[in-house]
């Protein structure tokens, strides 16, 4: 059966074939065996080459083909062969993988991609670099095939001294798989808060736990020789470097004062390359602190309140609730600005930190806002008639709550207002709207609109409904879809590279432009085996209008519709995209 | 994950028959891709090209780094000559560079640079706040006659293409600086490792015309 598909993927593997033989045939084992430099020699070059600052604490000095200067962490080489060492692709620039495996060790066929989906390019091979010929390298451009080096790569004046601390450092750097990794496992968890409700519970974990059922069962190992390909690269085929998952579950407990404790205590017993997704209803600070501290890549975990700061290790679909006030604030700011908003909500984590936020985004345009508060205890339901006093038509209220109280709200009539908000990140969607409700109800809404996202989750409805996966709360449970599914891709192109920082740099290299070459594939594939399923346009793979990140760019979808219902009941767009 | 649309079940000896076809087929050629570097990159050849072409500035609205809403036609088209990049805010190998680039710019044209409009359009839009741009253009240095510019996802796209400057996704942009002497007149289109003294020596040349 070759279809053009495969026919492409033979072709990539032409490039590939030495690596074949020599992986057939030579040595798999990936991890360099040399000695190891004095701590404090590795210190110094990792200060050279993380911040820009040289052995005798002075700013780092590069000079650029042009004569441009870097000074200090301009000039400091992370910021283009990045934290892992393994370096990147910018437009058409290759920046190499400069660690010591990738330097010095090139006979173990260090293979890289350096440009995913178009197939074709890897990282150069080069014979071993020596002392002598790295010193070269970095104070005069000339690498060790004699070539003078793309003018990006500046040169380096560096002393004796700096030069065997930055080799010293090069060669500890992404020297060994992360923990949590072997030569065909690697081992996940996902984080789960003690509040959140036991229905979306398992609807999480099934989807989750079948998502990477699924992922494993498409996985050819030694154990499982009749893995179903997923066919991600031809790369990772020919090098056998796939690996299998193993998923924990970890559910905390208590205060979430005490969850860094049992977070660390859990890795201690069991160490895990990273975070796969995650669910709360809380303050998810605790998990990002650990992930930070612990080095543990946190990957799209569903949490409405991620920490304003961004950190390396934490990647999330969007600042939650966050986003909404803020999003919320920007469109009532327009021309028709509210005389009052009243804030409605129950003493919970999230909902406080939303209001808090909307009332200094208000403020900030000029519009007042007051807080009400329900008075009823977490397990109790709430009661309407405990905040609508006073109330007028010229209020607008601002509901945060979750869906089992919009449940509640339905059994009584509206209070008499202009219009009522409510928070499409705390209500799980639209689908706990009360009927009676929508004539005057609106929602802050982060997700894509409904036609569009049918026609971006086909594959996710598609596999749900084949899983027999009842669709309780479809963001969540889209999103955890997704990040299985982007996980796999990224590792897949990660090839034998499986270092969580380069997990991290990959995917922020990555994100959008997948998403791009993924939706357009999977129109064209539901097109080639005429699956049934829709063949429109297809934007994206996840609940939103688009994904993105960047360095320092950790919240992949920044923005939000205003939408409220139509007679029939339909959702229909009151903005456009509003990014605040 | 692609296990829907893949009707692919390869057992064990369909893949070793895919490692042989490739061995077979294949066994002679080597990686050596040293020797397949495109001609720019080796250092005799020139840093950057130059061509001269005509482009219809687009009508969309952007938003200025100082927050304002603005018509990008009557800020790129007010009459002034125009020297124009695509950056973003969180790309560190390139932009850094292009940006120090037109920093030096800036300072080589002296006097000039009251005259001409910097303007950097970001191909992020949606990361690039006003807020951001403006910390970004303190960093580099920019005076009151170079501004940044963001919008929409959908304007920055439309801009992007209009002058050919669009590769799908930010991490696909390449290195780019367009010089335009008036509004009207064609675009000098400088591709590549482009050096500060290439771009005032392009303006100089343009103004005298
Ligand atoms: C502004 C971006 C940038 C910075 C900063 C940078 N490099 Fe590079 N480096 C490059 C690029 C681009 C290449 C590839 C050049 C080529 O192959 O033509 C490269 C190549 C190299 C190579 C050769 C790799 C090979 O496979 O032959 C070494 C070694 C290297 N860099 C070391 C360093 C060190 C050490 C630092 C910090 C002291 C550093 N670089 C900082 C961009 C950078």
């Amino acid at each position: 059966m070759l279809t053009p598909f495969i026919l492409r993927q033979l072709k990539i593997s032409a490039l590939l074939m030495p690596i074949l033989c020599s992986t057939l045939f030579g040595a798999v084992d990936a991890i360099a065996q040399t000695a190891s430099a004095p701590a404090n020699l590795v210190e110094q070059g990792r200060r050279i080459y993380l911040e820009g600052i040289d052995g005798t604490g002075n700013p780092l000095q590069g000079v650029r083909a042009d004569n441009a200067r870097l000074v200090g962490a301009q000039a400091a080489c992370v910021n283009c062969h990045k934290r892992s060492g393994m370096g990147s692709v910018e437009g058409d620039i290759l920046i190499q993988p400069i660690t010591g495996n990738y330097l010095f060790n090139p006979d173990k066929f260090q293979l890289a991609t350096m440009d995913p989906r178009t197939g074709k390019k890897f990282n150069l091979t080069h014979a071993a670099y020596t002392e002598e010929s790295l010193a070269l390298a970095i104070t005069s451009g000339v690498n060790n095939s004699g070539r003078k080096m793309h003018p990006l790569m500046p040169n380096y004046p560096i002393d004796k001294s700096d030069m065997a601390a930055l080799s010293a450092y090069l060669k500890e750097l992404s020297k060994e798989w992360s923990p949590g990794v072997s030569k065909d496992n690697i081992r996940l968890a996902t984080v789960i808060t003690p509040e959140v409700e036991g229905v979306r519970r398992k609807a999480f974990v099934d989807t989750l736990q079948k998502a990477v059922m699924q992922k494993n069962g498409s996985t050819l190992t030694s154990q499982n020789k009749k893995g179903r390909r997923h066919m991600i690269s031809a790369a990772e085929m020919v090098l056998g470097t796939e690996r299998t998952w193993t998923l924990d579950i970890w559910e905390l407990q208590g205060a979430p004062e005490t969850w860094g404790a049992q977070l660390e205590e859990k890795y201690k017993a069991q160490p895990v390359f990273a975070l796969l997704s995650g669910l709360s209803n809380s303050t998810w600070e605790p998990i990002q602190n650990f992930c930070e501290n612990t080095q543990v890549p946190c990957w799209f975990p569903s949490s409405s309140l991620p920490p304003a700061t961004e950190s390396f290790y934490s990647l999330y679909y969007s600042r939650g609730v966050n986003l909404e006030a803020d999003v919320l604030a920007k469109y009532l700011s327009g021309n028709k600005k509210p005389k009052r908003v009243v804030q409605i909500r129950r003493d919970d984590i999230i909902a406080n930190e939303a209001a808090k936020r909307l009332n200094t985004s208000l403020a900030a345009v000029g519009i007042t806002s007051e807080d009400r508060v329900f008075k009823a205890k977490a397990d109790e339901p709430i009661s309407i008639q405990q905040v609508t006093n006073g109330l007028t038509s010229d209020d607008v209220t601002v509901f945060w709550l979750r869906r089992t109280d919009l449940t509640e709200l339905g059994k009584s009539t509206p209070p008499p207002v202009k219009a009522v908000y409510f928070s499409a990140e705390m209500a799980g969607g639209e689908q706990g709207i009360p009927s009676s409700w929508q004539s005057i109800t609106h929602l802050i809404y982060p997700y894509e609109l409904p036609d569009k996202r049918q026609s971006n989750l086909t594959n996710f409805h598609a596999w749900q409904t084949m899983k027999k996966l009842p669709l309780i709360d479809e963001p969540l449970q889209a999103e955890a879809f997704f990040a299985v599914e982007f996980l796999t891709e990224t590792l897949a192109e990660m090839l034998d590279n499986i270092y969580r920082d380069y997990l991290i740099e990959r995917s922020e290299n990555m994100l959008s432009r997948n998403e791009a070459i993924k939706s357009e594939q999977q129109v064209r594939e539901r097109v080639m085996w005429s699956k049934t399923g829709s063949t429109a346009k297809q934007q994206g793979t996840s609940i939103y209008p688009h994904l993105g990140l960047g360095v320092n760019q950790h919240f992949a979808s920044k923005g939000a519709y205003i939408v409220g219902f139509t007679k029939e009941g339909k959702l229909m767009a009151d903005s456009d995209w509003i990014v605040p | 994950m692609n296990f829907l649309i893949h009707p692919l079940n390869l057992t064990s000896w369909q893949t070793l028959l895919y490692f042989m076809l490739c061995c077979a087929t294949f066994a002679s050629t080597s990686l050596q891709a040293e020797e397949s570097i495109p001609a720019a990159r080796q250092s005799n050849a020139p840093a950057f090209t130059r061509t001269v072409v005509s482009y219809v500035t687009p009508d969309v609205s952007v938003i200025r780094e100082d927050g304002k809403r603005l018509p990008f036609l009557k800020e790129l088209d007010d009459g002034r000559p125009v020297i124009m990049n695509f950056i973003f805010a969180s790309c560190s190998a390139i932009c850094p560079m292009l940006s120090h680039v037109f920093s030096k710019v800036q300072t080589n044209l002296g006097k000039d640079s009251e005259k001409v409009h910097m303007v950097s359009i970001s191909i992020d839009p949606e990361n690039d706040t006003p807020a951001k741009l403006t910390e970004y253009a303190k960093k580099f240095g920019a005076g009151p006659n170079w501004n940044y510019y963001t919008g929409t996802v959908g304007s920055s796209i439309a801009i992007q293409k209009a002058f050919s400057a669009y590769r799908g996704d930010k991490m696909n942009h390449t290195s780019l600086i367009l010089v335009r002497a008036a509004p009207g007149k064609p675009w000098t289109r400088l591709e590549g490792f482009v050096n500060p003294d290439a771009v005032v020596n392009e303006y100089r040349t343009l103004s005298k015309q």
